[in-house]
């Protein structure tokens, strides 16, 4: 369905065909997802966290799977839309070069689409993470996607858009030690989290 | 001051006031040390109050709006998709101004190639409406979507934007006037005075949009594969006459150029309109129809009436008698009617494939005691509108006249077209749709139900705000979406609590805490991401308002009467934040500071905990309690490894030579001590020694716990306190402990228990960006990614059931146990 590689040359300016509009567009759509990458000291890898608005995704799955699909029922498709999605993000430790991410799973949670992956860093840190996010922008080229590195207040944030190409951050955003052991041991035991859906149990 | 402004009925007095909007009061400033006063009194950053919108928020003895009155005579070309029409138009100055022109909106203009929107759209740029264009960058080539270019190609191929007569007066005289864009300018023959009004009319065309092509707000649908030869159209017509700007009080002509993004400031007044369509065509529109006689069958009729009294909506125009409808085309005409009185705008869909539905609501109104909620559909829409358009038209006027007031007109209306959704006065554009499979039915996804509940909810909801609550559009996205997407939140939960609707602060904190955003008090044109921005953060504020600042009573009280005295007004935001102080009695400007006025986000740490004892002042008490702390201490390793080796101290070894001191520890308490108690409980005031011996007696435990502000916004800081005897407690302690040192406060807990723990916000009700710094002591919060992983096992649909159940029954391995 992609067709980032069809050009068409007009004079010195490579004008290249790079989406699909779907036939329909449902103005009700969010059309935005937010990536989070956080470094995890208890299992050493840095943790991608993508959410995507359920309306967003809904509409996208029958394009992106070729079959028409009930996202909400149907767990497969949700694995399946769910790793297509995860294949248009990429993060590089050098620049402009994809880092093998491993794939960790999805789930459907309040309003969103939840899909996890992780990165496991190498001993040399380096500088600059490079990212790249394309994911739905084939199919409505107005999504945007917003990474988040780092955690807590002090977060630095890309914003993507269809057609954009890799772009860095400095990596001590995501304060990555010089080693990591994991020292799971050490820390006391995670506290238990309150329901992380909290308009499920709201009494409104 | 305040009467100047509005009495001395002169333009430049009203400019004068205008320069007093806009940003606080840069001359004070803090110059020396970190102190930020996040207190500071709003009023600087507010417009000077009048006697045209007071201190107070409502609409002052002096407020003032213009009245635009329409009769419009419109034709709906079909084979050429098509629009002609001739307007009069009469304009009532109630302002204190004479008026030498009228500005209007032409907002069909936008297509054109020389209009504003278009020459000022960047190339890869971030937050337009349109199909996506991508900039040259070192790795990819620029590109260009096919949906750009599908759009390109239909605007060349396609003659847009209004084609006008020359406006005339009502003498015939013709009126001077100048195009701009989508700006119209109609200098009058004569200057229009306060309390005058003036007639003028013209004649306008112009070629509807394809919807699905161009992205607009409004246009026509095709469908090719319909029965019909050439296939039918759905035709949403909005934004489809020129339209009077607002002539306000704030800003005088509201007359910023359409950009696309930010909508709507307009008018009320009263609509006559005839629309004269294909003889098959349904309409559905603003207004109430005038001439059924003549539209709708006696059968028609006489579904209606059923309608009045019936429990679920009952079929006006069957799906039978749509898809008959489809399969051919009238040659005839019909012209419909309508009438609708102190409406804002006016709009309307037509096509031969509408099925249509209607029920009717009552409400305890004097005035409007009945509302006819229908729904206008395809067989694209089919039984999921069936069932559910109209009960969502219903069940939205239930909730939001709770929290406003009664549904103010008689007609409540869904239309499903090209257009995911769409707000208009009386009628509302919705785009879910059921999806056709391979066997000819048609089924919709649990997702598509709750879509369509949403937007109709959601689009119903803009009828009250800002359709009603008449709020300046183009300039405050979030003054309607805000306040209508925490409505529809409360809407959505009271239809189905199961449903994940509404917004809760933790959707909002990724926003808060990233660096690409805007303050909330943005033009709506140039806001980044205007979901995050306009709809939700705002909506996440207002909820936090609600249930944690205000609490329900205080909250709906204040957010009704806003509503209640700006209802057929034209509120600012000013207006509303002041209501919201003043209706609740609560200072708030603090909170529309922080979340409306910066980027700032909340994150409250705790930082540190101390405890406390008092000391009794008795010497025989506290010396021995200081010798027990000490005692408490850990041995020194030295001594405990000369201990473990057996090593003997040459006092053990020489018990022999003793004094005083080896009896008698540096805690032993003496007379001396003894008699400066006693002489300190005699010097002691009355009531200074029962509130020592009552302290003494009640031995309290004292602690001082340190939070810090890392994300600037100041916040009540929620605790949960937990006991050593397993008990635990809320105490919530207001924002304003946050204003005399806005970085860091400590405060004394004092408590008959032992503390054992501190969590701040612990059901993530602030938007708090960091959990992990609310515990004390320090506890890791799991991340998604741990929780999702120790979740995943006991989630039966993760086993594969397909593979495991081809599994043949075996003999169990013999037991490590030998029996």
């Amino acid at each position: 369905m992609r067709v980032q590689s069809i050009g068409c040359r007009i004079g010195a300016l490579s004008l290249a065909l790079f989406a699909f509009a779907p036939d329909r567009v449902d103005a009700h759509q969010l059309k935005s997802a937010l990536t989070e990458v956080q470094f995890n000291p208890r299992s050493c890898a840095v943790e991608i966290v993508h959410r995507f608005h359920l309306h967003d995704v809904e509409q996208a799955a029958d394009q992106l799977l070729g079959r028409s699909v009930d996202l909400l029922n149907d767990t497969g498709a949700q694995s399946e839309l769910a790793q297509r999605l995860s294949a248009d993000f990429a993060l590089g430790s050098k620049a402009r070069q994809a880092n093998s991410l491993r794939y960790v799973g999805e789930e459907v949670e309040g309003k969103f689409l939840w899909v996890y992956q992780e990165w496991m860093p190498s001993a040399d840190v380096p500088e600059q993470l490079w990212f790249q996010h394309s994911a739905l922008q084939s199919i409505w080229p107005d999504q945007e996607n917003q990474i988040n590195l780092g955690a807590g207040s002090v977060v630095r944030s890309l914003a993507f858009r269809a057609g954009d190409s890799w772009k860095s951050l400095p990596a001590s955003a995501l304060k990555l030690p010089k080693q990591c052991d994991g020292g799971a041991a050490a820390h006391p035991a995670p506290a238990p989290n309150p329901p992380r859906n909290p308009s499920s149990t709201s009494d409104e | 001051m305040k009467n100047a402004v509005v009495f001395a009925g002169r333009i430049a007095a009203l400019f004068w006031a205008l320069s007093f909007g806009g940003a606080s009061d840069a001359s004070v400033l803090q110059t020396k040390g970190d102190f930020v006063d996040k207190f500071r009194q709003l009023d600087e950053s507010l417009p000077s109050p009048n006697e045209v919108r007071t201190a107070a928020g409502e609409p002052g003895p002096a407020y003032w709006q213009q009245k635009v009155d329409y009769k419009i005579r419109a034709k709906l070309d079909e084979p050429k998709r098509r629009l002609e029409a001739s307007q009069t138009v009469t304009y009532h100055n109630r302002s204190p101004y004479t008026l030498k022109y009228l500005w209007l909106q032409l907002d069909q203009n936008i297509f054109q190639s020389d209009s504003l929107a278009s020459r000022s759209s960047a190339f890869g740029e971030i937050g337009d409406r349109n199909p996506a264009t991508r900039a040259l960058t070192p790795e990819l080539p620029a590109g260009i979507s096919l949906g750009e270019l599908r759009r390109q190609q239909w605007l060349a191929d396609n003659t847009v934007g209004f084609t006008l007569s020359e406006p005339k007066d009502s003498q015939g005289k013709a009126l001077r006037n100048i195009v701009t864009g989508t700006n119209w300018r109609i200098d009058l023959n004569k200057p229009l005075g306060p309390g005058e009004s003036i007639q003028f009319s013209v004649d306008f065309a112009f070629n509807i949009v394809d919807e699905d092509a161009v992205w607009a707000r409004s246009g026509y649908e095709h469908f090719p594969d319909d029965p019909r030869p050439g296939g039918n159209d759905i035709f949403l017509l909005a934004q489809w006459f020129p339209r009077l700007h607002a002539f306000t009080d704030y800003e005088a002509w509201t007359n910023k150029e359409f950009l696309g993004r930010g909508e709507f400031t307009l008018e009320f007044g009263d609509y006559e309109v005839s629309l004269d369509v294909p003889a098959d065509h349904i309409v559905s529109s603003t207004g109430v129809l005038g001439n059924p006689e003549q539209v709708l069958s006696a059968v028609q009729r006489e579904r209606m009436q059923q309608a009045r009294t019936a429990k679920r909506p009952v079929m006006i125009v069957t799906e039978a008698e749509a898809l008959a409808a489809e399969k051919q085309a009238s040659t005839k005409r019909k012209v419909w009617q309508f009438a609708a009185q102190n409406v804002r705008d006016f709009a309307w869909a037509s096509s031969r494939k509408f099925m249509w539905d209607a029920k009717v609501h009552k409400q305890n109104d004097a005035e409007v005691p009945e509302v006819w909620a229908m729904s206008f559909y395809p067989k694209e829409g089919g039984d999921l509108w069936k069932k559910f358009s109209t009960e969502a038209v219903v069940h939205t006027m239930d909730v939001y006249s709770r929290f406003s007031f009664n549904y103010p007109y008689p007609v409540a209306q869904s239309v499903n077209g090209p257009v995911g959704g769409m707000e208009y006065p009386m009628i509302t554009f919705n785009g879910p749709r059921t999806k056709l499979q391979k066997d000819g039915t048609r089924t919709w996804t649990l997702n598509e139900k709750r879509f369509l509940i949403g937007v109709v909810i959601h689009e119903i909801g803009h009828i009250y705000f800002p359709m009603v609550v008449n709020s300046d559009e183009r300039q405050w996205t979030w003054m309607d979406e805000g306040l209508n997407s925490f409505l529809d939140g409360v809407a959505g939960r009271e239809w189905d609590p199961k449903i994940p609707w509404g917004v809760e602060p933790r959707d909002i904190v990724g926003y808060m805490a990233s660096e690409i955003q805007e303050p909330i008090m943005t033009q709506s044109d140039s806001i980044s991401q205007l979901g995050a921005n306009a709809y939700t953060k705002p909506a996440v504020a207002l909820n936090i308002l609600r249930e944690v600042i205000l609490g329900r009573e205080k909250f709906d009280y204040a957010f009704r009467e806003f509503s209640l005295r700006w209802k057929f007004k034209r509120p600012t935001p000013a207006d509303f934040f002041r209501t919201m102080e003043e209706a609740s009695g609560v200072d708030l400007d603090w909170f529309w500071h922080g979340w409306f006025y910066t980027t700032d986000h909340v994150d409250i740490s705790v930082d540190r905990v101390w405890k406390l004892r008092l000391d009794t002042r008795n010497p025989d008490v506290d010396f021995d309690r200081r010798r027990k702390e000490e005692s408490d201490k850990p041995e020194p390793l030295f001594q405990a490894r000369e201990r473990e080796a057996g090593t003997d101290t040459w006092v053990k070894r020489n018990p022999d030579v003793q004094d005083f001191y080896d009896k008698h520890d540096r805690f032993t308490v003496t007379n001396k001590e003894r008699n400066e108690y006693r002489q300190l409980l005699e010097d002691l005031k009355p009531w200074e020694r029962a509130a020592l011996e009552r302290a003494v007696k009640e031995d309290k435990h004292y602690y001082v716990l340190q939070f810090g502000n890392l994300g600037g916004l100041v916040m009540p800081i929620l605790l949960h306190l937990k006991y050593a005897d397993g008990s635990e407690e809320r105490l919530d302690i207001p924002a304003e402990i946050w204003r005399r040192a806005p970085h860091k406060v400590a405060k004394l807990v004092v408590t008959d228990k032992e503390l054992v723990q501190v969590v701040v916000d612990p059901n993530w009700e602030t938007a708090d960006v960091d959990v992990e710094n609310n515990h004390y002591p320090r506890r890791f919060v799991k991340s998604r990614i741990e929780s999702y992983k120790e979740e995943k096992p006991t989630d039966p649909s993760q086993r594969d059931i397909m593979h495991d159940s081809t599994l043949k029954l075996e003999e169990p391995k013999p037991g490590f146990h030998k029996k």
